[in-house]
């Protein structure tokens, strides 16, 4: 390997963690940031919802608020996300225009490989659906979204761990005719943990070394541990308060 | 005032919700295309209320069209759009312009 990519790893709040994932596509577009990995925990707990989706249609907000579960609109698009403190644990990959297939699905495909193959060496039978699952036994286990600016990919994408089903399924509401495509009735049908299929309660140090070690075959480089530079820093404090902002939330209310 | 909604979970693609908001004489104050597809620029999806606003059905549809040209979308293509922005339409207006 010749190649290497930063990797940043931590826990930061629901705004600052989207602000950091665009703060670093704009940096790596103004060529001041290296290709970037994030493997990161959202701390508290919080839905993410894409950037085209209705709030009211996709979360129960009433109950978000009653638990203390703040939401938050992404800059990319795709669906609904309950990013689980303690069962669950965010990636992020910043490249280049040129370093992923310009088509959605193979974009997603290639990227998503990763997410596959950290899987996989946690032992579970994963595979990529597109265009943008990966499902074990017909269950979803990760999802993942695409914002692409200034010749820049962002990818950015969830797996469950140990995440709390059962909190997620009252949190999120998926259109029924959704879930009917994928043949089934409940929420809670469709998704699976890594700890519920292996039996055991699987932690957040090993997804995190399995994530490493996929990233770095399929990108074809060497993890760099690295950290946010000022510049960086400064922008995803500005960019945080659009992130917090009840104008951003309520975009389509 | 009239309004109109019309979905549909595409086939293998991704779920998309249209809004249609209506004079009574049936021209667009507003139209929101939401969902958990992709789109780029996602400027041009925004932008479609701004294209449509004070104009009847078919003026509208070419207005989409143009907007839509050269946008990158996934999960969903610019003729479901089209079809769902019809179909919210023809919820409020019936066939009447």
């Amino acid at each position: 390997m010749v190649r290497s990519f930063r990797l940043i790893m931590g826990e930061w709040d629901p705004w600052m963690n989207m602000a950091i994932d665009e703060a670093v596509m704009y940096a790596r577009g103004m060529g001041s940031a290296p290709d970037t990995v994030r493997l990161y925990v959202f701390s508290p707990s919080a839905v993410t919802i894409g950037y085209f989706q209705s709030l009211s249609a996709t979360v129960n907000t009433e109950l978000a608020k009653g638990l203390g579960v703040p939401v938050v609109r992404r800059i990319s698009g795709g669906g609904a996300v309950y990013h689980d403190e303690f069962g669950e644990v965010t990636y992020s990959v910043v490249l280049p225009e040129e370093r992923v297939p310009r088509d959605f699905e193979e974009s997603f495909r290639y990227l998503t490989e990763a997410v596959v193959r950290a899987a996989r060496k946690l032992g579970l039978p994963a595979k990529y659906v597109p265009l943008n699952d990966v499902v074990v036994e017909g269950r979803k286990i990760s999802g993942q979204a695409q914002a692409r600016k200034k010749g820049v990919v962002l990818q950015h994408g969830t797996f469950m761990y140990a995440t709390d089903v059962d909190r997620l399924a009252s949190l999120l509401t998926p259109p029924a005719a959704k879930l009917a495509d994928k043949g089934v009735s409940s929420i809670k049908e469709r998704v699976i943990t890594a700890s519920q299929y292996l039996g055991r309660r699987v932690s957040k140090d090993e997804v995190i070394k399995a994530f490493t070690e996929a990233f770095e075959e399929v990108l074809d480089a060497e993890a760099m541990p690295g950290r946010l530079t000022p510049l960086e820093l400064d922008l995803a404090k500005s960019l945080r308060w659009k992130y917090s902002s009840a104008e951003w939330l309520r975009l389509r209310p | 005032m009239r309004d109109g909604v019309a979905e549909r979970k595409v086939p293998g693609g991704k779920f998309v919700r249209v809004r249609a908001y209506l004079t009574d004489d049936c021209s667009f104050t507003d139209l929101v295309v939401e969902g958990d597809f992709f789109a780029y620029p996602p400027d041009a999806i925004d932008g479609l209320a701004e294209r449509v606003r004070g104009k009847a059905l078919a003026e509208s549809i070419k207005a989409i069209d143009e907007a839509l040209e050269g946008v990158s979308l996934g999960g969903v293509d610019a003729k479901t759009i089209r079809s769902l922005v019809e179909e919210a339409f023809r919820k409020a207006c019936g066939n009447g312009e």
